[in-house]
């Protein structure tokens, strides 16, 4: 919970207590949203954990380290997740992959949010013809499945982890535009934007103001779908060969290198993909939560 | 009316042109050549540049690409650098399997969402519908290709039921098209669930409850007619979601479709199919967007009036 949180509650301030606090009562009472929460703080900290490993050149040994005396051993206690077919350790792998997971998720987010947000509070803010242009290229560039977008792009460039960020980048972003597209088109003519205009503060200042941390909550519920989205993404296109190249471990592509082995070596796919699984069912909790938290007309329970 | 449809069909012809631009020189400045993944490395050098000049590619990408549009008003698709078969060929091959696969996907994805959805509402709370939405989070977190491995696993492997790759019997379709159609199907079962709960609730259910209709008449025929507005509207992100995964579908199936043809030849630098193949699939969101606009259009004034 704790980067998700932490950006919700700076989003609600001002006044801070008072309106965090039942959210938070509520986001705890509800158990899907606290199961998702909590799944996804897991999420983060593997992840980060990864992160470390991935760039700390002293600690890549860990996954990468062969030693095919000891290859597809079960879990023990010396290997938990078990090891490979080329005898390298399943957990730091499944860690590692988390990791990658996990920038790529990020990256891809900021990217969407920033380019989506600016389009679209343009798109909203402006109008006219602006509005026309622009809701044409958002609506284009949102119809454009991912999955056939990296695969091309791949080609154009290289198979890699860049060309899938840029890839789902490249179409998430209309995905964020369109909504908050249609956040600020509602909240352009309210008395509050306004009366801002009426008094001459100039646009960037009511953007920045008024319009973005209007845009926080719907911004967070859609940003953990699409993260889900992302990072399923990922792992698909890694799996077809398209995304992570080895040594660079995805959990993608840890499952792809499994599915020879899997029909007698179990964990080799079961337990990347059961993390891989837990990742996006947690996220997708948390979205339902936020969703149901933020907006108490589409509350369903 | 007419001058909006023509505005939006200028404005679909010039987004093809600039795209047809961007990825024919996408795909030729990228690295990696035909003649070096195709070949064997011993191949001559003649052989090379026989195939080099062959396809053009001896002459500045500018040129290159006035006579892709030469090729594109004639007719001319050209033939796959590996396999020889004319590209509208291989296309109409691959395409019918894709289709196939991708209609088999989406009518199960209804059939089974619908009801399955409606009864989670009727059952609200109950273990029926706990046990549904159950079933939902677990098929939107399960990738799908991870869903193909596990069917494989299962269906294939340990039982022996079912054929796990290639074309065939309706029975090679079963597999690749649960694997496919998992994601959907959890999705719109809960969208149906949701937009049931909110119908059943209002006004106008009330008094037909009141005036004493069967309540399945009440369900069936009036409340989901209603309830099935926003699963219309969505379907088209759905669709276009579930046409993407065909790729990775097709792969771990090794189901002959566009989606791994796609894969194939961007990775072997098969020019001529690669190029086709994006052209159309970015000419067929194009025109999706189009027959949305219109679409829409026509069913409420306000937009075309908003927008000509």
């Amino acid at each position: 919970m704790s980067q998700t949180t932490a950006t919700f509650e700076a989003g609600l301030e001002p006044p801070p207590a008072r309106r965090f606090r039942p959210a938070l009562t509520r986001l705890v009472q509800d158990r899907g949203a606290l199961l998702g929460a909590l799944l996804t703080t897991a999420f983060v900290l593997t992840g980060t954990a990864g992160i470390v490993m991935l760039a700390v050149p002293s600690l890549q040994h860990l996954y990468l380290q062969q030693d095919l005396s000891q290859a597809l051993q079960p879990p023990s206690l010396e290997h938990l997740f078990g090891t490979d077919a080329l005898g390298r350790d399943m957990l730091a792998r499944v860690v590692a992959g988390t990791g990658v997971s996990l920038v790529i998720a990020c990256s891809v987010t900021a990217i969407s949010l920033t380019l989506g947000g600016l389009v679209g509070m343009m798109a909203g803010h402006h109008g006219g013809k602006v509005d026309l242009a622009l809701s044409g290229v958002i609506d284009i560039t949102w119809g454009f499945p991912i999955v056939l977008v990296i695969i091309i792009l791949a080609g154009v460039l290289k198979p890699g982890l860049t060309t899938v960020v840029l890839g789902i980048a490249l179409i998430n972003w209309a995905g964020f535009a369109r909504i908050v597209r249609g956040e600020t088109l509602v909240m352009r003519d309210r008395d509050f934007v306004r009366a801002a205009r009426a008094v001459g503060v100039p646009t960037w200042r009511i953007m920045l103001r008024h319009f973005v941390p209007n845009l926080i909550a719907p911004t967070l519920v859609l940003g953990s779908y699409y993260v889900a989205i992302t990072i399923i993404a990922e792992a698909g296109t890694s799996f077809i060969g398209v995304g992570a190249q080895p040594p660079t471990p995805s959990l993608g592509q840890i499952i792809a290198e499994g599915q020879n082995y899997w029909s007698r070596d179990l964990w080799v796919v079961a337990i990347p993909g059961a993390v891989l699984a837990l990742i996006v069912v947690g996220l997708n909790a948390l979205g339902d939560g936020l969703r149901d938290l933020t907006d108490p007309r589409l509350r369903s329970r | 009316m007419l001058i909006y449809v023509v505005r939006r069909a200028v404005y679909a012809i010039v987004v093809l042109f600039i795209a047809s631009m961007v990825i024919f020189w996408g795909l030729r400045v990228a690295p990696g050549s035909p003649e070096t993944t195709l070949f064997n490395p011993y191949a001559s050098q003649e052989a090379k540049d026989a195939l080099r000049v062959k396809l053009g590619l001896d002459k500045p990408v500018a040129v290159q690409y006035a006579f892709f549009l030469r090729d594109f008003f004639t007719g001319d698709f050209g033939e796959s650098i590996k396999s020889g078969q004319s590209v509208p060929e291989l296309i109409k091959e691959y395409g019918r399997n894709s289709l196939i696969l991708i209609s088999a996907s989406i009518l199960f994805t209804y059939t089974l969402a619908i009801p399955l959805g409606v009864l989670a509402a009727l059952r609200r709370g109950r273990f029926l519908d706990r046990s549904l939405m159950g079933f939902a989070s677990l098929g939107m977190g399960i990738p799908n290709f991870l869903l193909a491995l596990l069917l494989i696993l299962v269906f294939g492997t340990r039982l022996g039921w079912l054929p796990i790759s290639g074309t065939g019997g309706l029975d090679h379709l079963i597999l690749p098209m649960i694997a496919l159609s998992m994601e959907g199907l959890a999705v719109t079962m809960r969208l149906v669930r949701s937009s049931m709960l909110e119908q059943l609730g209002t006004d106008y259910a009330l008094t037909l409850r009141a005036k004493g209709i069967r309540s399945r008449t009440i369900v069936w025929k009036r409340v989901l007619r209603n309830a099935l507005i926003p699963i219309i509207s969505l379907s088209g992100i759905q669709i276009g979601a579930l046409v993407g995964y065909t790729a990775i579908v097709e792969v771990v199936f090794r189901w002959p479709g566009l989606g791994q043809l796609l894969l194939t030849s961007v990775l072997q630098r098969d020019y001529p199919v690669a190029l086709w193949l994006s052209m159309l699939l970015t000419a067929s969101v194009i025109a999706a967007n189009f027959a949305a606009n219109v679409g829409y259009a026509l069913a409420d004034p306000r937009v075309r009036e908003a927008r000509a």
